[in-house]
């Protein structure tokens, strides 16, 4: 079981910065997922995470300690891209794992190697993109890491061994060791994380338990008999994060309460109130579109 | 990290071992051609340079006396003397220790010369009545000519392998930072394992002349303190140049092959640049002014690898020899570089 | 049971709670039997492909409502005291959501608080004919 702590690290590559101001807390033995479209920094945050990059600023601590060539026992990381060694066979990389790791467990290596029909004695440039992901995955895997950091893990997988290494990341969960994951994939990450966190432009923009995300966050939708009324400051209230109409469509994004909201909207003369759930990629549209997406938007307080 | 170097270093040997096997049957090849000095057949074909003009070295058979005999000690003599050109060679074949060839001639010759390659040796001296050249194709080899030939093999294998760090910053990085061990500890692991790959191909060299040697004649060495000297201070040269790559391309990402490839004729043309006598020219002397103290750090200007032939008994070019200057310099040169190659290496990002 | 488990990650519906829904309905409908072990939390996310702390989540709501009950080292079972009770409640809780969503949506399209008694009127009619 153990723990990670990330506060305000900051990144820069000259004037830019990667990674700006990002802070988060990974509990011991949770399934983190880690969210954001392309670009947003989140292979920037598990470089400096790990001290493969320098930090600008801010502290990464894992158990209450920051990291040393030493911590690299418990930590298992599969990059986002190959680092596989072209001209060296699939048993060789087994072999240099052995060696460099005390808990890496071999047999269990080859054991995942042939859940993913990867041939030990095939030499690295032979295998596809996906075979090399397959790979270091199940290097990863064998390695008895309490923790796994995996930066798109199932990039260039098929659906078969998707799922495959969803399920390895479960089993690790099971095991009550934690797992922090970055993916496109919104599917994978609502399945195999309990926790998400998603980033935009080097920032974290939204950070929670899946499950509560979708109980709180709905949309609440009204129809109003003509174009002019008035939302009597509902608009304003701290509950709702964003407001949208269109023509006599009200669309309001709750935080939470929704049913509060509705009542509310109703009151205000609106017919047709409905509470609409949202799925894990409703909620990360909103959190990552720019405020000033449509022009429909209403200015919070305007109204 | 390092048993990726292991693995690297075998391959490398490997191709080494396949280059040096092919060399040597090149050699072996040669030396039969070549060294089979007394039968017939062997000498049809050669020139002879005689004072009477160039000859074919079959035209002596014609006209002369040839007779074959065996000493008591087994040695199989050949005499060949043909009167109407005033030549007579006598070969003693010992077989396996080698051929003892005297060529007189009824010509005078005053200068006198003596050309040594490895163990065979080329003298022709003033003799009443004429010359006479003599030719021993096993005299005892100094043990100095094959070490600076592995040497420099050595050298080469230590260009192929001079780039780890670069290696492991093309795409690899990941790999190695995160280790579990320090990155120093990975850095020297990797290049120990380069190190001995370099002295396994000084040592396969070694054994790949020995065998060129013992295939068509006895082993017959000598060894004097001047065969350490070249030893310790041609394995101090190639650390220092092994050494001086590393930290050329520690930082590295991609194009260290560009700096592998351009290393030799760099540190060849400093070297010489620093030592020519260029003249006294503005443009030769800024020539030699940039050169200088580039030269200093230069592993190649303490290495010096003159041809091995001797002529009158002296080496013909110097062998790496003065132990007393050269090879504190060449262990400080690789002591710094491997600092400025682990101190880079440290500092290098994924 | 796992056999007729699904869920649908894809949906607004909380994953925990879309467990309890099914572990419920389930009870209700009498393919859970009273007394019946349910998988382990571990086992369970491995079926579904789902976090196990998510799973665990839908055990400890299901305790909370008394569906099931869990012995450290022996596992969840179906609640067995006042069984016919947990089953009931479990059938009740299943179908109060389900209404829940027919009467918002019956608001949202504009019917009257009368109009919908009358639905409902008839279709108790139709469901439950013999105690008419």
């Amino acid at each position: 079981m153990s723990s990670i702590k990330i506060s305000n690290l900051r990144k820069t590559y000259g004037q830019f910065a990667a990674v700006d101001g990002f802070s988060l807390e990974i509990p011991a033995g949770s399934v983190f997922g880690l969210l954001g479209p392309n670009g947003a920094g989140k292979t920037t945050v598990f470089k400096c995470m790990l001290g493969l990059a320098r930090t600008t600023s801010g502290l990464v601590l894992f158990d209450g300690k920051p990291l040393v060539p030493e911590t690299f026992e418990r930590i298992a990381y599969v990059p986002e891209r190959s680092v596989l060694y072209e001209w060296m066979t699939v048993a060789e990389h087994v072999e240099m794992n052995r060696r460099a790791f005390k808990a890496f467990d071999p047999v269990r290596a080859l054991e995942l190697l042939a859940q993913f029909n990867v041939e030990p004695a095939k030499r690295s440039r032979a295998l596809s993109k996906g075979m090399r992901t397959a790979v270091m995955v199940a290097l990863a895997f064998a390695r008895n890491a309490p923790i796994l950091v995996l930066d798109e893990p199932t990039s260039g997988l098929d659906p078969i061994n998707q799922r495959h290494v969803l399920s390895l990341i479960i089993n690790e969960a099971a095991r009550g060791n934690s797992v922090i994951f970055s993916s496109h994939q919104i599917g994978q990450v609502e399945r195999a994380a309990e926790h998400i966190a998603v980033m935009d432009r080097g920032r974290l923009v939204l950070e929670g338990l899946v499950d509560d995300l979708k109980s709180d966050r709905k949309i609440v939708e009204g129809i109003f008999p003509n174009v002019t009324y008035s939302l009597n400051g509902i608009a304003n209230d701290p509950r709702v994060l964003r407001a949208d109409r269109t023509e006599r469509i009200v669309r309001l994004l709750v935080r939470d309460d929704a049913d509060n909201i509705a009542t509310m909207l109703a009151g205000a003369g609106a017919t047709g109130v409905r509470v609409l759930d949202l799925n894990l990629e409703d909620i990360f549209l909103f959190a990552v579109s720019p405020a000033d997406a449509t022009a429909d938007v209403i200015a919070k307080g305007s109204s | 990290m390092a048993y990726v170097e292991w693995l690297r270093v075998g391959r490398c040997l490997k191709c080494t071992a396949w280059v040096l096997l092919v060399v040597l049957c090149l050699i072996v090849a040669a030396e039969y051609t070549f060294l089979n000095i007394g039968s017939r057949s062997s000498l049809s074909g050669v020139e002879l340079h005689t004072s009477s003009g160039d000859i074919n070295a079959s035209e002596i058979l014609n006209g002369a006396a040839t007779t074959y005999s065996t000493l008591p000690d087994g040695t199989k003599r050949t005499t060949i003397v043909n009167p109407a050109m005033g030549i007579r060679v006598t070969v003693d074949d010992h077989g396996y220790f080698g051929k003892h060839v005297e060529i007189f001639e009824r010509s005078v010759k005053r200068s006198e010369k003596l050309v040594g390659i490895g163990p065979v040796s080329l003298q022709r001296t003033a003799v009443p009545g004429g010359s006479m050249v003599t030719i021993d194709t096993n005299k005892p080899e100094d043990f100095a000519y094959v070490a600076a030939i592995a040497t420099f093999i050595a050298l080469i294998v230590a260009t192929i392998l001079g780039a780890p760090f670069a290696r492991q910053n093309d795409g690899h990085l990941e790999i190695a930072l995160t280790n579990p061990a320090p990155r120093t500890t990975l850095g020297f692991g990797a290049m120990l394992a380069d190190v001995a790959g370099i002295v396994a191909a000084w040592l396969m060299t070694v054994a790949m002349l020995f065998f060129a040697h013992v295939a068509h004649n006895a082993p017959n060495y000598t060894y004097g303190p001047r065969d350490t000297e070249v030893i310790v201070l041609g394995f101090a040269g190639v650390l220092a140049w092994y050494a001086m790559l590393c930290a050329a391309t520690a930082s590295l990402r991609r194009a260290y092959g560009i700096v592998l490839g351009i290393s030799w004729p760099v540190a060849l043309l400093v070297a010489w640049l620093a030592k020519a006598d260029l003249g006294d020219a503005p443009m030769a002397q800024l020539l030699r002014w940039g050169a200088t103290p580039l030269s200093w750090v230069d592993p190649f200007s303490y290495l010096h690898f003159g041809p091995a032939f001797t002529v009158n008994g002296r080496p013909a070019g110097s062998l790496a020899v003065s132990l007393q200057n050269e090879l504190p310099a060449l262990l400080i040169l690789a002591l710094i570089y491997v600092t400025l190659a682990i101190i880079q290496w440290r500092r290098v990002e994924a | 049971m796992p056999a007729v488990m699904t869920v649908d990650p894809r949906s607004g519906v909380p994953i925990y709670l879309q467990i309890v829904e099914q572990v419920k309905r389930s009870v209700a409908l009498g393919i859970l039997q009273v007394g019946e072990q349910l998988p382990t939390v571990k086992q369970l996310a491995l079926d579904l492909t789902v976090n196990p702390n998510t799973v665990a989540r839908a055990y400890r709501e299901l305790e909370h409502d008394d569906v099931i009950e869990t012995s450290p080292g022996r596992g969840s079972f179906v609640r067995d005291n006042g069984s016919t009770q947990s089953a009931k409640t479990a059938a009740s809780d299943v179908a109060r959501d389900a209404l829940a969503i027919a009467l918002r949506e019956a608001k949202s399209v504009g019917l009257s608080r009368n109009d919908v008694r009358e639905l409902i009127d008839t279709a108790i009619d139709r469901w439950f004919p013999e105690e008419q």
